[in-house]
């Protein structure tokens, strides 16, 4: 058996949350979509972290009604063996989705705004190889990355609404709520698709936690940080332009970091923290992708995660590529994976759940 | 069945999941498909007994130490009490000749005979022989192996035991200084090439009875001696019993030194990150066994070898704690400023010069065009060019002795340095930057390390050519995973930051001395405890 589980413990589990929480926030938000309907994500943001919140709390229930220790092993109790194979392949495809997307908007920003005369795959390619080697370095090798990164992560966060900071203006925010509450509610849904990702991948490889407890107590820290800090920088959008000006910007949040541009001691800072961006949403793609390499593990009966985390980095990093082409269809695929992704993920969650109160009332 | 393993071994699947659970033993490892692989085929053991007659011993010793060749190989005959033939057997050089003369061969002729039925080995180790060390033993290959190691062995004619002394005493070194671990505060004795000394150095820092030193044989034919030392019951015991099992697998006729030994028991051979610490200061030996390490002290080696070692363990000098809490909390932060300077200082530059001109001001940009106005060679090959200059200078200056290594880096460095920015070899900004990140290398205190940074700062340098912010960005996230990844005998090697362990002191910012009743463990064993 060579799964590349390992053990790690609540820092490691709330930090490897806690960045692909806050990358998945901001990054993987469909801009030319969200934005042209009314400033109101940084609101939708914190109701869709709480939202995300809940529902994985449901869920944690669900495994502890079924005496499962990890998301596969739910599957394996709630709906045998062929069935759960069945309801794997949305989740598996929801984490790669959301490793994909911030990618996808990490690669399109460095395409447009660093390297303008590069093009598009050669900036993928670059990608490849890190995520490939983190993914099959294993999952203890993913949460100490995260640990790592805590601090280059929060350091972005923080440089980020710091070089913002003078092109603040409350009057961007307003309307509130415009065009409606329906808008509003909307976003919010999109908003806690964006969230559960992360709490999923954890429960993924919750096997690995030191105890079982800390799968739960890391999702609950993680989201709550994550959440935040993706609130502040959606507030921090929000406060820079007005809903209107953001679907022409293929990434807000660089382009927020030069709307007050100056240099700081002789230097730019706004491409350094674009770095450290793309850094940490690396270690996020990597967890996501290891997550559902072994999901996809555990429902093949594969005893080792190389050559299907090789297989899985492959159709991640494709779907980066291919987000890429000015297709119409494949427009239209991005646009629905961006709005109703989470349909994908709140199916076999609603079963899950619904099956283990199920069981529970007939024991 | 051999070449079938080998290559499930390339291809196998099945490598266990955690590397620091103890599956394996020092009997072998669990084999690719089922059962238990024998592991490397055991020495081959000499079981012959010390034979009754001393024509026999005579001929057997002639044949194992080529006595008609060697004349390093002593034989002296005498009568022991006067009544019974005898043969002294030592190397000469290796053991002391005036304790032979006085406190063996004298007292032998002196005695009165042994009352008779009386154990002729018993008597002479308990009535005859005044030396410190001494004892019976009927197996020929410890005979043989006790003289290579400078004792002395008494054979008696008719007795099929023989006697072993204690005579060693080779010329050697006082204690030194430590030369490559110097520090302004603190100890400078340093270990010694003779493992007696060396573990007495350590003797005297660790006062405790639970302090153990175990001695074993390792390498081939070559029976290089090794004393384990470790406090018992703090070591993790699994540590312990996986340092045993990778030093029973040594077989090997090539020298072995403390430096090779840690090669040949590290996991990575190709990590440029050393896996195991070499120090040459008993002090900082003593602190690591305390916090539940091993030291492994190898006869003829003047340096312990620590096992296992983290990041945080390189990066950190005995002086941080000799030195009050600010004080030595600034120095640590110098410490790893220097070595990020170090590491990144050239690869960032380049990647700004070539990729990202526009991060740069107007005034630090025109003074980088104008510093290379008239320099013929590319940026990327100056500084990569620059940087082997630095590495030739500096191994130059260790290489050479005394005052002259000394010359050698003033010239490499004023001269040399003045000469090709004057000859347009190289811009004055490089120059500075190699300058600046050659500095930054030197206050890393630990000199693998120093090179495990050489290493990356390259490989970062090629990738900010080729890729810019990107290519170094992906870089040092390869870098990372690669530590992150790493593991010294089953320790992670960013312990205690990435995995978090009970170990309060931070990297950062040293610990307080006041109140501090435990080492700092970060190996999450009995001694943070």
């Amino acid at each position: 058996m060579n799964l590349r589980l390992g053990r790690f413990g609540l820092q490691e589990s709330a930090c490897a949350v806690g960045l692909s929480a806050l990358i998945s926030g901001v990054f993987a938000v469909n801009v030319s979509d969200t934005f042209a309907r009314g400033n109101v994500c940084y609101a939708a943001t914190a109701a869709g972290t709480l939202l995300g919140l809940l529902l994985l709390r449901l869920l944690y229930g669900a495994m502890r009604r079924l005496g499962a220790e990890d998301l596969s092993e739910l599957l394996l109790n709630a709906f045998g063996p062929v069935l759960c194979v069945v309801l794997a392949v949305p989740l598996i495809l929801g984490l790669v989705l959301a490793a994909a997307l911030p990618l996808f908007r990490f690669t399109l920003a460095m395409e447009r705004y660093i390297f303008v005369e590069a093009d598009y795959v050669p900036i993928v390619l670059y990608l490849l190889p890190v995520v490939f080697l983190l993914v099959l370095s294993g999952m203890e090798c993913v949460a100490r990355m995260a640990k790592l990164l805590l601090i280059p992560g929060a350091l972005a966060l923080g440089t980020t609404l710091l070089l913002a900071a003078p092109a603040f203006d409350p009057s961007h925010l307003f309307p509130l709520f415009s065009p409606g509450f329906f808008t509003f509610l909307q976003q919010t849904g999109e908003a806690m698709f964006r969230f559960l990702p992360p709490g999923l991948a954890l429960f993924c490889v919750g096997r690995g936690c030191q105890r079982p407890v800390f799968a739960m107590d890391g999702v609950r820290r993680g989201l709550i940080l994550g959440g935040l800090g993706a609130f502040l920088l959606h507030l921090g959008l929000g406060l820079t332009f007005y809903g209107w000006d953001m679907p022409a910007l293929s990434a807000p949040v660089y382009c927020m970091t030069m709307a007050a541009r100056q240099d700081r001691w002789g230097l730019r800072l706004d491409v350094l923290v674009l770095f450290l961006w793309v850094m940490t949403g690396l270690v996020a793609a990597a967890f996501y992708l290891y997550a559902a390499s072994l999901l996809l593990c555990r429902m093949a009966g594969v005893e080792d995660v190389r050559p299907i985390g090789a297989l899985t980095v492959l159709l991640g990093m494709g779907s980066v590529l291919l987000f890429n082409f000015d297709s119409d269809g494949i427009l239209a695929v991005v646009r629905m994976a961006y709005q109703q992704g989470y349909l994908l993920l709140l199916l076999p969650m609603g079963l899950l759940w619904g099956r283990s109160l199920w069981e529970r009332r007939r024991s | 069945m051999k070449i079938i393993d080998t290559i499930g071994r390339a291809l196998r699947f099945d490598e266990p999941d955690g590397r620091f659970e103890l599956l394996e033993t020092e009997r072998g490892e669990p084999s690719f498909f089922h059962g238990e692989n024998p592991g490397p085929t055991p020495r081959t053991t000499d079981r012959r007994t010390v034979p009754g007659s001393l024509k026999e011993s005579r001929r057997r010793l002639e044949g194992a130490f080529f006595g008609e060749t060697n004349t390093d190989l002593i034989r002296r005959d005498f009568r022991f009490c006067g009544s019974v033939n005898a043969l002294c057997v030592f190397l000469n050089g290796m053991a002391d000749g005036k304790e032979i003369s006085d406190f063996i061969l004298k007292r032998a002729m002196e005695h009165v005979p042994p009352p008779k039925g009386r154990d002729m080995a018993a008597y002479a180790v308990q009535e005859v022989f005044s030396l410190q060390e001494a004892e019976k033993t009927d197996s020929w290959a410890q005979v043989e192996a006790a003289i290579l190691e400078g004792r002395t062995a008494v054979l008696l004619e008719g007795v099929r035991e023989a006697v072993l002394l204690d005579t060693r005493g080779y010329a050697g070194r006082s204690v030194g200084t430590a030369q490559n671990e110097s520090t302004v505060i603190g100890p400078s004795e340093a270990f010694h090439e003779n493992l007696r000394i060396s573990i007495t150095l350590l003797r005297r820092i660790v006062r405790r009875a639970d302090f153990v030193c175990e001695f074993r044989d390792i390498g081939s034919r070559n029976n290089v001696k090794l004393a384990l030392c470790y406090l018992d019951g703090v070591c993790n015991e699994t540590l312990l019993l996986e340092v045993k099992r990778r030093l029973s697998r040594v077989q090997t006729d090539v020298l072995l030194s403390a430096g090779t030994l840690g090669q040949r028991i590290e996991d990575r051979p190709w990590s440029p990150a050393p896996q195991t610490l070499l120090t040459e200061r008993p002090d900082r030996a003593a602190a690591a066994v305390m916090a539940g390490k091993v030291a492994i002290l190898v006869e003829g080696s003047p340096q312990a070898l620590i096992l296992p070692v983290t990041l945080s363990g390189l990066l950190l000098t005995p002086e941080d704690s000799y030195l009050r809490r600010p004080a030595g909390s600034i120095l640590r932060f110098v410490r790893l400023f220097g070595a990020a300077v170090s590491v990144l200082m050239p690869a960032y530059f380049l990647a700004l010069a070539y990729h990202h001109q526009g991060l740069l001001s107007s005034d630090i940009l025109s003074t980088v065009v104008s510093s290379r106005k008239l320099v013929f060679l590319p940026m990327g090959v100056e500084m990569i060019f620059l940087l082997l200059v630095f590495q030739l200078v500096r191994e130059a200056g260790v290489r050479v002795p005394g005052v002259v290594g000394q010359t050698v880096g003033i010239i490499g460095g004023l001269i040399l340095g003045q000469a090709a920015v004057s000859a347009n070899f190289v811009s004055t900004v490089a120059l500075i930057i190699v300058a600046l990140t050659g500095l930054g290398n030197f206050v890393i205190p630990n000199y693998d390390l120093q090179i495990a940074v050489a290493c990356y700062r390259v490989a970062l340098c090629l990738l900010a050519i080729a890729g810019g912010l990107l290519g170094l960005s992906c870089g040092i996230m390869a870098a990372l995973i690669l530590l992150a990844d790493q593991k010294s005998f089953g320790v992670p090697f960013l312990a205690p930051y990435a995995p978090k362990t009970v170990a309060r002191e931070t990297l950062f910012f040293r610990g307080a001395v006041r109140g501090q009743r435990r080492p700092h463990d970060d190996m999450n064993g009995e001694a943070g405890l």
